[in-house]
């Protein structure tokens, strides 16, 4: 999908688009925001509340109007239009199904105010709600569906009109985990059936990196980096991105120094740091060898069972914590030494240090909110 | 919570005395409006139809009952368009002394009635009088009344728009309805039941009013209540006015009591 017009007209272009609420000082909700959408993307804006991305979808979508800069969809400026004359739709968070009206008729309403035939109008809405899976369930209000069931309602509702762009403001965000896991899945392959450009907003690191074909990573009414799940993991441009994408395992100033042995802040992912007690021979799941390894040693601090994974957070000697993370495959033979308050050895491969550019900014001191349940949980 | 056998019952003795208190006035006027004697002895030595006879005739409260009608559904019809437009603009948009606003829309019902007939007597008699050539009459009893009747449809469809929230409207621009296809297809029909709701207690409110009234009424334009009042101490007159006053409580508790119904809660928590 992405490959297709990776030289064309961008499904969404923002141009130094920037929205200040009224106020004493007036608050910036949005700074300056360049941005390439390309036709047919799954891309997701990523960031803590309070970052700009729900403020940057909703001016897209015409709810707000930008302090300056411009909107453009498919070529087309749209920055002074109202909600009604553009080409978008959106799934909103609450849904905002019509109490008033079945199902059918939520999903028909888009078609019904555009003119369209009464006979392309029942295939049309027959057509999507057979792509939620929701065929038989025309006739119900609202009212009686299940949460997910609205979610997919609200999502026929609105790709139904076969929009240039839909716009999804955290639409998973009201559902329990496991239908949440399920909808993600759901959601990706019916991108990936009608090809329309979805712009996802989220402050869940996980399930931007799951379905997104690239991230904007938000912060503070800025975008501190744009890349594919893969960039903005493993090389991230910024410590707030380091930090707000995966577990922080970030180390600056003197500890960088005294462990790295060079000058400069680094991060590095807890699944490629591994763990063993102290004077014991290196090695482990980050199949690191003794060549070349870097290692640190420190105190156990706390050993967190998770399931699938185990966490131990590690006090340095150098100063600073650090948090391994290893996959439970098999049952260690030194388990029993690691425990609270034993001495350790860290150690990982110097090819998965990432270097991050500048200090942490201001903004990125405040903790990012606990976004993500599962594997790569924040502490 | 469960209340204790002595609690029980004396909340039930106390709620009992005060809906007492309350309506068996109400049920005395009812049986003396068949009562025989001119003069309501009690107990009623005889059951007779004549007053209600005799009322159906008289042509004083028929007219009275007329032009009551119309002050009521006059001042709902204003109250109502007026009342949905004003809460619309409060709930919706944001503009400079919408505080204020909001205030002075429900202060006419908290004004003393007598201020406010005393104030649109003085605006009658030396401003529309003589500027205009409206003297007091229907008109002059609609517009007083439709100054606390908005306050009524105003309740009601506030709390109707903030329950609603607004992203339904929202959504329904989204999926391209201008802004009239919107209020038809969406607002609309997601007010009409609060619309009905104050429309009934609007009309009560304007069908059983007296003091404004008395002060923008006309001489030829009675409204019931005002001939009720005036008829009340001629001994002549007296059965008949029983007989009109329960007409009017019937008229006033069924529109309040559908009101109730429809609104619901809705209605309930607006009514001041």
């Amino acid at each position: 999908m992405a490959a297709q017009t990776a030289t064309g007209t961008p499904a969404i272009r923002l141009d130094g688009l920037r929205k200040d609420f009224a106020g004493t000082p007036p608050v910036v909700a949005v700074h300056d925001v360049d941005l390439d959408v390309r036709a047919g993307e799954f891309f997701s804006m990523l960031g803590p509340s309070g970052s700009g991305k729900t403020t940057v979808l909703r001016m897209i979508a015409g709810f707000e109007e930008p302090t300056s800069g411009r909107i453009e969809l498919a070529g087309e400026d749209v920055t002074r239009r109202q909600p009604y004359e553009r080409d978008v739709n959106t799934v909103f968070q609450d849904y905002a199904l019509f109490p008033h009206m079945s199902v059918a008729e939520n999903v028909e309403y888009g078609l019904l105010v555009k003119k369209v035939s009464r006979a392309e109008r029942r295939s049309r809405v027959a057509e999507a709600l057979e792509q939620v899976r929701l065929g038989d369930h025309g006739s119900r209000r609202p009212s009686q569906l299940s949460g997910g069931q609205r979610q997919r309602v609200a999502l026929a509702r609105a790709l139904v009109n076969r929009p240039t762009v839909l716009l999804l403001d955290e639409p998973l965000g009201a559902l329990d985990l496991k239908l949440r896991e399920q909808m993600q899945v759901e959601l990706k392959g019916i991108q990936r059936d009608v090809g329309i450009t979805f712009l996802f907003v989220t402050h869940d690191q996980e399930e931007a990196l799951t379905l997104s074909d690239r991230i904007a990573v938000f912060n503070a009414g800025r975008i501190e980096q744009v890349g594919t799940a893969h960039d903005v993991y493993e090389s991230p441009a910024s410590a707030f991105v380091a930090g707000f994408v995966g577990t922080s395992n970030l180390l600056t100033g003197e500890t960088a120094r005294a462990v790295m042995r060079r000058d400069g802040s680094f991060a590095i992912r807890p699944e490629k740091v591994a763990v063993v007690p102290s004077g014991a021979p290196l090695g482990g799941p980050s199949g690191s060898t003794a060549d070349g390894v870097m290692t640190a040693d420190g105190v156990l601090e706390e050993v967190v069972y998770g399931g699938p994974v185990t966490r131990y957070v590690v006090a340095l000697d150098a100063g600073g914590r650090l948090t391994a993370l290893e996959q439970n495959a098999g049952t260690r033979p030194d388990a029993a030494a690691l425990h609270r308050g034993a001495r350790v050895t860290l150690h990982w491969r110097p090819d998965h240090v990432i270097d991050v550019p500048g200090q942490p900014s201001p903004q990125s001191s405040s903790a990012p909110e606990p976004a993500s349940l599962g594997g790569l949980a924040q502490q | 919570m469960r209340l204790g056998r002595g609690a029980k019952l004396a909340l039930t003795a106390f709620a009992t005395v005060v809906l007492t208190f309350v309506y068996v006035p109400l049920l005395v006027v009812g049986v003396n409006s068949f009562n025989s004697d001119r003069t309501f002895g009690w107990p009623p030595p005889g059951f007779t139809t004549k007053w209600w006879e005799a009322a159906l005739q008289a042509q004083g409260p028929r007219d009275a009952l007329l032009t009551s009608v119309k002050a009521g559904l006059g001042a709902t019809a204003i109250a109502l368009v007026l009342g949905t437009l004003l809460a619309l603009a409060l709930a919706r948009y944001d503009f400079f002394g919408k505080h204020a606003v909001s205030i002075l829309v429900v202060l006419p019902i908290a004004l003393p009635g007598i201020v406010t007939g005393v104030a649109l007597q003085s605006v009658i008699q030396n401003v529309l009088g003589p500027v205009f050539g409206i003297g007091a009459g229907l008109f002059t009893i609609i517009v007083g009344h439709a100054t606390f009747c908005i306050v009524i449809a105003f309740n009601n469809v506030t709390a109707r728009l903030r329950r609603l929230g607004g992203s339904l409207e929202q959504a329904s621009a989204d999926l391209g309805a201008r802004p009239f296809t919107t209020f038809r297809r969406v607002t609309f029909p997601l007010l009409r039941s609060s619309l009905l709701a104050g429309a009934l207690l609007a009309f009560a409110l304007s069908f059983d009013e007296i003091v404004v009234t008395t002060f923008t009424a006309g001489p030829e334009s009675q409204t019931l209540p005002i001939w009720i009042f005036n008829n009340l101490f001629r001994p002549n007159q007296a059965p008949v006015v029983n007989v009109v006053a329960v007409v009017l409580i019937v008229l006033s508790v069924i529109p309040v009591w559908l009101a109730q119904r429809l609104g619901g809660a809705d209605a309930a928590e607006s009514r001041l």
